[in-house]
């Protein structure tokens, strides 16, 4: 059996919840939302005949959504100083995939402070750093220097055929010329700022558990 | 007043590791709830154990997934990562240390 108004009672002890929780990110509000619906759902269920009044007890037992709130920015506050994890395997990486393209990946991959979607960036942005821009350089002089018509002559020197690619095939090898050139020289600036500006990120919020002596030593 | 204030602290920093001991085998966030409203006064706002929960997955100390109820909705299961298990075993090391050295002021001061 439902309780008369427990619909109304759950609906505003949410949006008052909705409300406190106005400051924490959508996702994690919808999260925790969530969770105290289930909660409110386990509840229920435990119960034989509800009434109105058993309704209200679990909200109250749940606690007021201002102090759901308050321990939710408690639990989100940037860890203690002092606790500042070192960075040369980060730093070493930058600097290496713009030197040396090859190890600055193998630092990148071994680093636990970017996410895979940031990895991916610094690989492939662009493939291979200055030394993938240095080969597609050479190839790129090799297509444009090489001969690009095919002249057949027979043995008196008459011209017997001859080809040359058409000036549209020539204009859009050059257009990609340049573009590639474009990505190879501003991917490396891009990716360098790109990777900074994460490890900046996730050194003013770190994921350091609280160390077990803290609340001891505190 | 100051020491209602060191017993709200002291709980609040052991509700942690209380709740990080209660997921040596995994359990559903309304399971947690009522297991630690068996002991009298160890969670005064039940809605708060969910963002403890959701710090120490952050964290990476306990793992979450989901799995079907035989009675009503998806319940969200937590569990110990290995990290987890690493910090129930430092906190149990301090809390014992801790707890010996107080009693053992505690009784001495009042026999002699």
């Amino acid at each position: 059996m439902t309780a008369p108004h427990a619909d109304q009672l759950i609906g505003q002890y949410v949006t008052r919840l909705e409300a406190a929780l106005s400051s924490v990110a959508p996702a994690r509000r919808s999260e925790l939302v969530a969770d105290v619906r289930n909660h409110i759902a386990e509840a229920r269920s435990e119960l034989a005949g509800e009434t109105d009044a058993d309704v209200l007890n679990i909200l109250d037992r749940l606690g007021d959504p201002a102090e759901m709130a308050a321990a939710e920015m408690e639990r989100t506050e940037p860890a203690a100083p002092g606790r500042k994890e070192s960075r040369v395997l980060e730093i070493a990486s930058i600097v290496l995939l713009l030197l040396f393209w090859p190890v600055g990946v193998i630092l990148l991959w071994l680093s636990k402070t970017w996410t895979t979607r940031d990895k991916l960036i610094g690989t492939l942005v662009p493939p291979g750093g200055y030394l993938g821009a240095l080969l597609l350089g050479a190839v790129l002089a090799y297509g444009a220097f090489s001969p690009m018509c095919r002249t057949i002559t027979d043995s008196a020197g008459h011209v017997l055929s001859s080809s040359c690619p058409s000036d549209a095939a020539q204009t859009s090898f050059n257009v990609i010329a340049v573009l590639l050139a474009l990505f190879y020289l501003v991917g490396p600036i891009f990716t360098t700022a790109y990777l900074v500006a994460r490890l900046k990120k996730r050194e003013a919020y770190p994921a350091t558990p609280l160390g077990a002596a803290s609340i001891i030593g505190a | 007043m100051a020491l209602e204030s060191l017993v709200t602290q002291m709980r609040k920093g052991a509700l942690e590791y209380c709740v990080l001991a209660l997921l040596t085998q995994p359990r559903y966030g309304f399971e947690i709830v009522q297991r630690l409203g068996q002991i009298d006064g160890m969670l005064t706002s039940e809605g708060t154990i969910y963002p403890l929960l959701g710090r120490l997955r952050r964290d990476g100390l306990v793992d979450t997934d989901w799995r079907e109820s035989p009675t009503g909705p998806p319940r969200r299961y937590y569990a110990l990562t290995a990290e987890g298990r690493r910090n129930l075993r430092a906190f149990r090391n301090e809390w014992s240390t801790f707890r010996t050295a107080v009693d053992a002021i505690l009784k001495s001061g009042a026999t002699s």
